[in-house]
């Protein structure tokens, strides 16, 4: 059983739903309020769980590959999702090498990240916003995401007030070697701020990329 | 006997002011009839029934058209025909052409083939084709099987056929539909909600679309008008070549609801929703998904796409669509989600996946490519030990070992390990498109004791920062 500072506790409210203990609850109980998060992260913090409707946000040297993973998860059931930003400038490649459903995915551009982000909450299972949203805006899409079911997530937009902070340090690159190879994989620490929940140890982590060719 | 869907059409010059075609097509419309079809600035066309009827004939409507134009444009062409494309290719010798009722085929027989490609209504390279077979006029394509046509050509061929021969296809015809494509919904109170008036209008479109389903036909074409308690009034044509659903229908009018009550000062509540389908087309091509409609997900999509296009502009809502290339930042294209048809996922699908045919292509960077492609690439320099400039010589080799970045804003800093040059040279034989580019990976400490790599970009003699591994 989660043990009283467990984060999915905290965040689903109800005691053994992440903690996979069997047969508590139904499976479709658990697909429908959980969203799987990326491997790479479950596999070093499997008492992880977090439920629709959350806010996550985004911070560091990998905030967005982390970003688009993280929103790859939250629509893997087949939703449609919305990248938000004001300029466009995440690359729709490297979202695909995330896994993101690009057929399901429409790219907003807007000076008013609010507005056009509350509207995206109402229709869409996942929202990723790049840009700066100011504070006020923020707590009411916090709400809004919280109401409609839909996954906010937030890179580098200085809200700390998330349901969940994911926060990337530490990056070591591989594949390059002063003048020969590639870059190939990076290597990073994971810093995760649960609200209302005490604080976890950073883990270390792997981040993989499927070329979108395959 | 005379046919209902015979036409007028005017082409005139294209030297023309704007404003001055847009002041004649109101006044042409406003004096000869409504739904005239201004498609392009440079021409328009229009049913003739009833001007002609008013005017005292064909041929006395296009004089009295030729005369207006005359007044404006410096060339007019008027052409009279039974249907939209025999009366296109009457306007094109830029006289006046009234092509009697029933002549249609008899007069586009002598016509050369190459006039439908000029006319931009059929492929150059198909034309082309079918001239080399020795189809020289539209007369002699007529003769042809369609059966024929349609296996080597495919719609395209039997699209031409049907044109060759004086059929109408395809444009729209205005006049007034057959009263069982007509649904009125009167209000008992005038209503100022959108939402109201949408749920008010449900029923009936429900109606209207299952009693077409019922005759296996699908409209792709309908006219909402709205007016209020005060006469004011709103109309506006629906287009969708796939077919309108009762659901797609509804979603049009709240469309044109939110916009009107929005940008207009409307006085009162609405009273009457007025619902004419022009065009429909058999449903039997049309293969629903496996239990019958489009998930409730993708209609959301659809209407958020709308909306957002509508208040941020259509460029400002897209999807990627596949384009390939060697560059890294630029391998998927945006185009407005307004012209995919969204519930269609196997399209967008699609859309995502290159052509069956293409190949890798050489040259393009290896996994992971870089999450965010800078808007505007950062000038920089790339500095060796000493401080010199590091370039790259004729054989894309580095001139020295990069030590150091300098970026726009005048700091330095070290670069922790790189990789490349790779150089890029596309279409050297075209001196306005050819591409001649070198690529490199550089890793520059960032923040939080963390490594940072960047994409760099050697053109025309600068070295740019075009994409960051975010």
């Amino acid at each position: 059983m989660a043990s009283g500072s467990d984060p999915a506790r905290v965040l689903n409210g109800v005691d053994g739903l992440a903690s996979g203990v069997p047969g508590v609850f139904k499976a479709s109980t658990l697909t429908e309020r959980l969203i799987r998060l990326p491997e790479e992260v479950a596999e070093v913090f499997p008492e992880l769980g977090v439920a629709r409707g959350r806010t996550i946000s985004c911070f560091g040297g990998s905030a967005v590959s982390l970003g688009l993973r993280l929103l790859a998860s939250a629509c893997h059931t087949g939703g449609w999702c919305a990248i938000v930003s004001s300029t466009r400038s995440i690359n729709p490649a490297a979202a695909r090498e995330a896994g993101v459903a690009l057929e399901r995915t429409l790219w907003i551009t807007a000076e008013d990240l609010g507005s056009a982000t509350a509207l995206c909450l109402d229709s869409c299972a996942a929202v990723l916003v790049h840009g700066e949203v100011v504070l006020r805006d923020a707590r009411r899409l916090q709400a809004r995401a919280n109401t409609c079911s839909s996954t906010l997530i937030l890179l580098n937009s200085d809200y700390t007030q998330a349901d969940i902070v994911f926060e990337t340090t530490n990056e070591r690159w591989e594949g390059l070697l002063s003048g020969y190879g590639h870059l190939i994989h990076r290597d990073l620490e994971l810093h995760v701020r649960v609200r209302h929940a005490a604080p976890m140890s950073p883990k270390r982590l792997r981040l993989h990329h499927v070329s979108i060719h395959s | 006997m005379y046919p209902s869907t015979r036409r007028c059409t005017v082409l005139f010059d294209t030297s023309v002011a704007l404003d001055a075609a847009q002041e004649m097509l109101a006044d042409v419309s406003n004096l000869f009839a409504g739904g005239c079809l201004p498609d392009e600035t440079n021409w328009i066309s229009f049913p003739v029934r009833g001007p002609s009827r008013r005017l005292g004939g064909d041929n006395k409507l296009a004089t009295n058209v030729h005369h207006r134009f005359r007044s404006v444009a410096s060339k007019v062409g008027v052409g009279v025909a039974d249907t939209a494309f025999a009366s296109f290719v009457a306007a094109y010798n830029k006289t006046i052409t009234v092509v009697p009722a029933l002549g249609d085929s008899a007069f586009l027989a002598p016509v050369p083939l190459r006039v439908l490609s000029e006319l931009l209504v059929a492929p150059s390279d198909l034309i082309d084709t079918l001239v080399h077979l020795g189809y020289k006029t539209l007369g002699s394509l007529a003769l042809v099987d369609h059966v024929l046509l349609r296996d080597r050509f495919g719609t395209d061929g039997v699209r031409i056929w049907h044109l060759c021969n004086g059929n109408e296809i395809s444009l729209t015809n205005f006049s007034e539909p057959h009263e069982e494509l007509i649904r009125e919904v009167a209000f008992e109170e005038p209503l100022k909600l959108a939402e109201q008036i949408v749920f008010g209008v449900r029923a009936v479109v429900d109606e209207l679309i299952s009693n077409l389903s019922r005759d296996s036909r699908l409209c792709t074409q309908f006219t909402l008008t709205l007016e209020t308690d005060h006469a004011e009034e709103c109309e506006r044509v629906w287009n969708f070549a796939s077919g309108f659903t009762a659901r797609a229908m509804v979603e049009r009018a709240r469309w044109q609801l939110e916009e009107w009550l929005h940008a207009t000062n409307v006085t009162a509540g609405v009273v009457l929703a007025r619902f004419r389908v022009h065009a429909t087309r058999p449903s039997n091509s049309e293969q629903l998904s496996l239990w019958g409609d489009h998930s409730g997900t993708d209609t959301d999509a659809m209407r958020l796409a709308g909306k957002l296009s509508a208040t941020l502009g259509a460029e400002a809502v897209c999807l990627a669509q596949w384009c390939g290339g060697r560059d890294a930042t630029a391998i998927f294209a945006m185009v407005p989600a307004l012209d995919v048809e969204l519930t269609d996922i196997e399209h967008t699908s699609r859309m995502q996946k290159p052509a069956r045919h293409e190949g890798p292509w050489s040259g393009l960077l290896p996994s992971p490519l870089p999450a965010v492609a800078l808007v505007c690439p950062e000038r920089t320099s790339l500095l060796d030990r000493s401080g010199k400039a590091v370039g790259v010589t004729r054989r894309c080799e580095l001139t020295a070992i990069p030590q150091w970045v300098l970026r726009a804003d005048g700091a330095r800093q070290e670069i922790l390990t790189w990789a490349g040059p790779w150089p890029i040279e596309e279409r050297w034989w075209d001196s306005d498109r050819a591409l001649r580019i070198v690529q490199m990976q550089i890793v520059i400490a960032g923040r939080m004791n963390s490594e940072q790599p960047m994409l760099l970009r050697l053109q025309n003699g600068n070295w740019l920062i075009v994409a960051s591994y975010e």
